[in-house]
């Protein structure tokens, strides 16, 4: 039954797809892609669920290697720290980022509930509506005091702004309550306003500061990216040590990749007056274009059609491997 | 010591050396013309700012092959800063996602220490849209809206589209004149190009490549489906060139690397070359010793 669901699912996600590609995007009035964007969301959504599995399976392996103390578990204590470290630094930075985001948010949306409400306020004399956006300020007034007071240098000129602002605001709140015109609600949206924007400079600035953006900057610029680029130098210095030992003339087949790459790299450098011949990066350019290109696409159309093949063995769940099979 | 069996070490400190004279002593050589860099350029000249177009940038790179992509997307980005065309940053890869962020910026402050005047503003001149999640699903999300901003809906602060002034008019992908691919990934090129297009409209397509891949995107580039492309950092040092020529003289991004990389050819060229001769000399000696015996 499990594997009779897994086929049907399968064959059905492979048909709507085919279908999506295939079908005109309106027939008559049926339109067959129209809830497309959510099947795409779902799709997403599997995806991401394959996360969940990745971290499971390397806490799993690198896990029990530690507690078996097996060889290799120095290695994977590095694995899962490093795992573990980066995990709650990079959790911590998005919970920082959502709730500054969501802050600078409120004060546009205070802004866009007075603006709608004005007519309300005018013609209502609803003064209950302008205390519930002065209540707003005067939360994030006690917020901004509690967060600026150890700011870094370069929020404090944003911070003081965004105070002076809100401050302003109340005090326009507050003669719109005592009178309820129309040129002091302008005055009153028209500084809820500028204390918005303000807020959407500040709130995303502030969240990049305080320790753990900056271990987790530290981290990702002082170890990740010097490391990432040393895996991919050492492929260059295998790469040369290769070209020596191995790059020899052993037979025809041989010597003519040798002389094609000795002139496809003499074509690219920049050798100035070594120069062995000016037109040495046309006859590249001829070489890439004529004889690679026409190579190149005979190896692409070859996997395109085993890829094919292979896509349709899957889509009717003909892989013995994808259903739990013997290998 | 033979020929034929010059220690792996030596080999390795030798390259390293060469590596690293030309970045000490700031060695300069002038790159050769390549031809799809000359193309690419050409495509971004010939742009101009435009209410409601935007250049998209899909920077599909991180740490591993920043060498190679970095300088290529660098170049490109002050090309569109000094031309004022507005351009959004986006990657599939989420570890490129730091790295949008702060190349900008850099750009920008060479451009002032290049004395260039004027500023530019982030959500004026440019949008980083940051990291899209889903991969290929992403493009064929954008390319189907009718209005791309539903689909990301906010930039990579969390500032809705509609408030970031450099992206509030596009709506389409037919608002998007250029697109510029810059990726060491295997696949990704693929997805942006298969899927980045709407109806009969697909914009034109600079791509920028690692060197190891440049035979992959000569097959694009030969049927116009990229209009111009970086053939590893060699490309990008040639733009470099071009922005010299037409804007005077400016910090070059990619040449100092590419020297760095063509010494570290000549000398694999040089390998070679001492490979096979002790290769020929030692079969040379081995079958006048057969003869003899």
């Amino acid at each position: 039954m499990k594997q009779l669901t897994v086929k049907i699912v399968t064959f059905l996600a492979g048909l709507y797809f085919l279908l999506e590609f295939l079908l005109p995007k309106k027939i008559g009035a049926f339109e067959f892609g129209f809830y497309h964007e959510q099947v795409l969301d779902g799709a997403r959504t599997v995806g991401a669920m394959a996360i969940g599995l990745g971290v499971i399976n390397i806490l799993f392996v690198h896990g029990s290697r530690l507690i078996k103390r097996s060889k290799g578990g120095l290695e994977s204590f590095a694995v899962i720290f490093g795992f573990l470290l980066m995990g709650m630094l990079q959790g911590g930075e998005f919970i920082r980022s959502e709730s500054a985001v969501s802050t600078w948010q409120g004060f546009m949306a205070a802004k866009d509930y007075l603006e709608k409400n004005g007519e309300q306020i005018i013609q209502r004399r609803d003064a209950a509506v302008v205390e519930r956006v002065s209540r707003f300020y005067r939360e994030q007034r006690v917020n901004l005091a509690v967060n600026s007071a150890t700011p870094s240098a370069a929020s404090l000129v944003s911070a003081s702004a965004l105070n002076q602002a809100v401050a302003r605001e109340l005090e326009l709140l507050r003669e719109l309550e005592t009178t309820l015109d129309a040129t002091r609600l302008k005055a009153a949206v028209d500084g809820a306003a500028v204390a918005g924007k303000l807020a959407q400079e500040y709130y995303p600035q502030a969240a990049k500061e305080g320790l753990i953006p900056q271990l987790s900057n530290f981290l990702f610029y002082g170890f990740f990216v010097p490391l990432g680029a040393s895996m991919f130098a050492l492929l260059g210095f295998y790469i040369v040590s290769a070209a020596y030992n191995s790059f020899r003339a052993r037979s025809m087949e041989a010597a003519v990749m040798l002389i094609a790459a000795v002139i496809v790299i003499l074509g690219q450098i920049p050798h100035g007056k070594l120069y062995i011949y000016e037109h040495l990066p046309l006859v590249r350019l001829w070489l890439m274009e004529n004889l690679n290109t026409p190579a190149n696409r005979a190896i692409y159309f070859g996997s395109a059609i085993a890829g094919l093949a292979m896509a349709v063995r899957l889509w009717l769940s003909l892989d013995k491997n994808q259903m739990g099979g013997e290998r | 010591m033979r020929l034929s069996n010059i220690d792996n070490r030596i080999i390795y400190l030798v390259l390293l050396a060469i590596l690293i004279v030309p970045q000490l002593y700031q060695i300069r050589l002038d790159p050769v013309q390549l031809k799809a860099a000359d193309d690419a350029f050409t495509q971004i000249d010939a742009l101009k700012p435009e209410p409601g177009k935007i250049v998209f940038i899909a920077a599909d790179w991180g740490p591993g092959t920043s060498a190679e992509n970095k300088p290529q997307t660098a170049v490109i980005i002050e090309h569109l800063f000094r031309k004022r065309v507005p351009f959004a940053l986006a990657s599939l890869y989420p570890q490129a996602a730091p790295l949008l962020k702060t190349l900008p910026l850099e750009v920008i402050e060479q451009l002032k220490k290049d004395g260039v005047e004027g500023s530019w503003e982030y959500g004026k001149d440019w949008v980083n849209l940051g990291y899209l999640v889903g991969g290929g699903l992403s493009i064929q999300s954008m390319s189907r809206a009718d209005d791309i901003k539903t689909v990301l809906k906010t930039d990579a602060d969390g500032t809705p589209l509609k408030d970031v002034p450099v992206f509030k008019d596009v709506m389409t992908v037919r608002d998007v004149p250029v697109l510029v691919e810059i990726t060491g990934l295997v696949g990704v090129f693929n997805a942006w190009l298969q899927f980045f297009q709407k109806d009969t409209y697909r914009p034109s397509l600079v791509h920028g490549c690692t060197s190891i891949s440049i035979p992959d995107a000569y097959i694009y580039y030969a049927s116009k489906q990229i209009s111009g492309f970086f053939e590893g950092v060699a490309g990008a040092a040639w733009y470099d060139t071009l922005l010299n020529q037409k804007y005077g003289a400016r910090k070059e991004l990619a040449t100092g690397i590419n020297t760095g990389i063509a010494c570290a050819q000549i000398f694999v060229l040089l390998l070679i070359a001492l490979g096979n001769v002790s290769f020929f000399y030692e079969r040379y000696t081995q079958r006048k010793g057969e003869v003899k015996q």
